[in-house]
């Protein structure tokens, strides 16, 4: 697993920042400071907050690098990055849009070092 | 009450001695400079304070200093209904005083929010007359020279919906026996015999010198006949009945009750005149049974506070078949024009008009016309032919023409917008309702509401937040009303009317989605100059909140509650629908700082000043009109020690 963690740094931000954003939008639907204390909305980015998060760890823990699951994986969770933060900034949660800033970090890390691509089979080599 | 006036120099070099002088009057029933003793924080309702800590430069360092929660708040998921609070917090005694929609009596303690005492009215948590359970706060009174030692020498009244009013002790929460029976006053009492609800006291009654004044709350889209809208002045001790005031003509040829007081009054301390801000009469959507004209409803009109008589009246909706009630009690004060000054009051109202009289004789400052407006269609209606119209102050949405379909709201339902607004009536402001539906703009919910406006007296600078809202008024016919009501209330759903020969269907214009049908801006904040009846700016103000999504800053909000305006240039409101609590520059309509908060804050705010330090204080209660979302939150906020 630690090999994991290391060969995918991008998919492991991506899941830990997912699971943070879904603590945030949590907390968010519960606190009557919010502003958006059980909305809809609220319910909302939690779902698509673990869904991100639950697909990150497919990536992660299976190690997928290529083929159709990892592509299609990888274009949801743009899309689901994308949507949450959209909805993030429409529900006024700051942290929760910080939060899928660095899932996006993360989505474009995991495609520039992941095993397979490039640079991360070059580094792999080096290490073996 | 009546003071030496306790001005602060620099505001006695600003103002002219006119103006002074109705800051004075204004005064005189303020415990102290500081105070926010009244509902609307002064009985010329021009809810301004000279406390000038918090300035545009420095209020983006306000801070939360503390907040209380009562307790008593309900969704409406229970059993029990749900609550509308919309009290102002008084400060006065060195305390703050609010009252609760479960009917209780709050003493705070005003820097810290630590609860002095509280007094429970134990009043039955129905809803009797509304459809939810409301309460506006408390009122205040104290003698004129207190006792030392003796209690009740100063007063804290709370009514009920069941239309009993309590007094009770302003340093202890004790009930005042010699109040009415026991501290409590039976309202109900003066009813008639055959009403069949009570005349709920949910807006806190106006306390002047030793009198109060009582206007009261009911059903009026229940039913033709109705009790007659009275308005009871009673002593401030003893409860004891001064002289009552029935807005209907006696014997009246036909069927009809109510326009009656439901909000706040003001009154011109120095020439002893209580301004009421009289309703329309019931039922509040046909006139059928009540075509004889009934001169002082949907009214502002002037009365005598020693004798309650009628002073002047100008009818400001002549036939009120819209439910244009007259909503919040005029602002007075006085106008500089054509180099005269002016003893005026500016009247907000539902229809967006603002009228600005001349305050001792009630004629218009400003010109009113007589314009000709839509008859109805509707056998037995008799709409009038023409209908009271001012151009200056611009009203405060344009009354011209409706907003028109929202191409959003139009494309997500597939057109829905479009082809509903072509199906219904409209032929314009004062458009009678219809049996195929009347488009209606404004509508019952203003326009302006309750709230009113506020006033800066030194630059006559008025402030006022308004709605933008479309609603689709329905006659049905009788059988067919029995066939397909299935509940309602006065803001939405269906009206019975009974003893007319048509039910009402009222809703917002909505399309399947909930989205607005038509196009924003759904609420704005304007200023106006009262010396020459200019806009001075207006901003979309708030922002609608869907599903917890905020909608766009240019679409602004619905709102429901009122400004309060600061000697240093500050508008504090609440208001919107998205939870949240503003500062807005005066000059500019600029927000310059906002909290959120955890409901619509439907309530004016109470600014004081307590020992050396500036508090604005809201009670966040909410109103479903807004939003769903209700709260039992009192906040404050204050500049960081040190900072003051």
């Amino acid at each position: 697993m630690s090999d994991r963690l290391v060969s995918d740094p991008g998919g492991n931000l991506l899941t830990l920042c997912a699971a943070v954003g879904a603590i945030v939008a949590a907390f968010a639907y519960f606190d009557p400071a919010s502003g958006i204390n059980g909305t809809p909305g609220a319910l909302l980015v939690i779902a698509s907050s673990i869904a991100i998060c639950l697909a990150g760890l497919v990536v992660v823990a299976a190690a997928l690098h290529r083929g159709p699951l990892h592509a299609t994986l990888v274009v949801l969770l743009l899309l689901g990055i994308l949507g949450t933060a959209l909805a993030a900034a429409m529900l006024h949660s700051t942290l929760l849009l910080a939060m899928m800033g660095l899932c996006l970090l993360g989505w474009l890390a995991h495609l520039f070092t992941r095993k397979g691509g490039r640079p991360a089979a070059a580094a792999e080599g080096a290490a073996r | 009450m009546m003071q030496p006036c306790p001005l602060a120099p620099r505001n006695l070099l600003r103002g002219s001695a006119l103006t002074l002088t109705l800051l004075c009057a204004a005064a005189a029933d303020a415990a102290e400079p500081g105070d926010w003793s009244t509902f609307n924080g002064d009985l010329a309702a021009q809810k301004y304070t000279t406390a000038d800590q918090v300035t545009p430069q420095n209020v983006g360092e306000l801070e939360k200093v503390w907040e209380t929660h009562t307790g008593d708040v309900s969704d409406g998921s229970g059993d029990r209904p749900a609550s509308v609070w919309s009290a102002t917090p008084l400060f006065v005694n060195d305390t703050l005083y609010l009252g609760t929609p479960f009917y209780r009596i709050f003493a705070l303690e005003p820097d810290t929010g630590a609860v002095k005492w509280t007094y429970d009215s134990k009043s039955s948590l129905e809803a009797l007359t509304q459809p939810a359970l409301k309460n506006r706060g408390v009122a205040y009174w104290q003698a004129e020279t207190p006792a030392a030692g003796e209690p009740c020498q100063k007063r804290v009244y709370i009514g009920t919906m069941d239309a009993k009013l309590h007094a009770v002790d302003a340093d202890s929460g004790a009930p005042c026996a010699d109040f009415g029976e026991d501290g409590v006053l039976n309202v109900n009492q003066w009813n008639t015999p055959e009403a069949e609800w009570p005349l709920s006291l949910l807006q806190p009654p106006t306390v002047y010198q030793d009198t109060l004044f009582i206007g009261w709350a009911g059903k009026d889209w229940a039913a033709s006949a109705t009790p007659p809208g009275m308005v009871f002045a009673v002593d401030a001790r003893s409860g004891a009945l001064k002289w009552s005031f029935n807005p209907l003509p006696d014997d009246y040829p036909g069927i009809t009750g109510t326009a009656n007081v439901w909000a706040s009054m003001s009154v011109d301390a120095e020439r002893g005149i209580l301004y009421l801000p009289v309703s329309s009469p019931s039922p509040n959507f046909y006139g059928g049974n009540r075509t004889a004209p009934i001169p002082l409803a949907t009214s502002v009109t002037a009365l005598d506070t020693e004798t309650g008589a009628v002073i002047w009246s100008r009818q400001l909706v002549h036939h009120d078949i819209w439910d244009y009630d007259t909503p919040a009690p005029p602002t007075l004060v006085d106008i500089r024009k054509d180099g005269r000054t002016i003893p005026a009051l500016v009247q907000t109202s539902k229809q967006g008009f603002l009228y600005v009289l001349d305050r001792t004789t009630g004629e218009p400052v400003y010109p009113i016309e007589e314009r000709a407006v839509p008859a109805s269609d509707v056998d037995g209606e008799e709409a009038v032919p023409t209908q009271p119209w001012v151009e200056t102050p611009p009203p405060v949405i344009d009354v011209g023409d409706w907003p028109g379909v929202f191409w959003l709201a139009d494309w997500t339902s597939l057109g829905y917008c479009s082809e509903t607004a072509e199906a219904l009536r409209y032929e314009g402001l004062f458009t009678p309702p219809s049996q195929e539906g009347t488009l209606t703009y404004p509508a019952t919910v203003g326009g302006a509401q309750w709230g009113g406006g506020a006033v800066d007296p030194r630059s006559n600078t008025f402030i006022v937040n308004s709605s933008s809202v479309v609603q689709i008024y329905r006659l049905i016919a009788r059988e067919q009303y029995e066939r397909e009501a299935t509940g309602g209330g006065n803001e939405q759903g269906y009206s019975p009317q009974a003893g007319a020969p048509y039910g009402m269907h009222l809703t917002n214009f909505l399309n399947p989605l909930g989205m607005p049908c038509w196009k924003p801006p759904y609420g704005t904040l304007s200023a106006y100059n009262l010396d020459s009846g200019e806009l001075l700016w207006r901003k979309p103000f708030g922002q609608v909140q869907k599903w917890g999504f905020y909608m766009p800053e240019s679409w602004g909000s619905p709102t429901i509650g009122g400004p309060v305006v600061t000697a240093s240039g500050l508008v504090f409101i609440g208001a919107s629908m998205d939870s949240h609590v503003r500062a807005i520059d005066v000059n500019s309509g600029e927000a310059l700082w906002s909290a959120q908060v955890d409901a619509p804050a439907v309530s004016l705010p109470a600014v004081y000043t307590y020992q050396g330090r500036q508090y604005v204080v809201f009670a966040v209660g909410g109103n479903s009109i807004l939003s769903p979302r209700v709260s039992d939150q009192i906040v404050a906020f204050a500049l960081p020690q040190g900072r003051e």
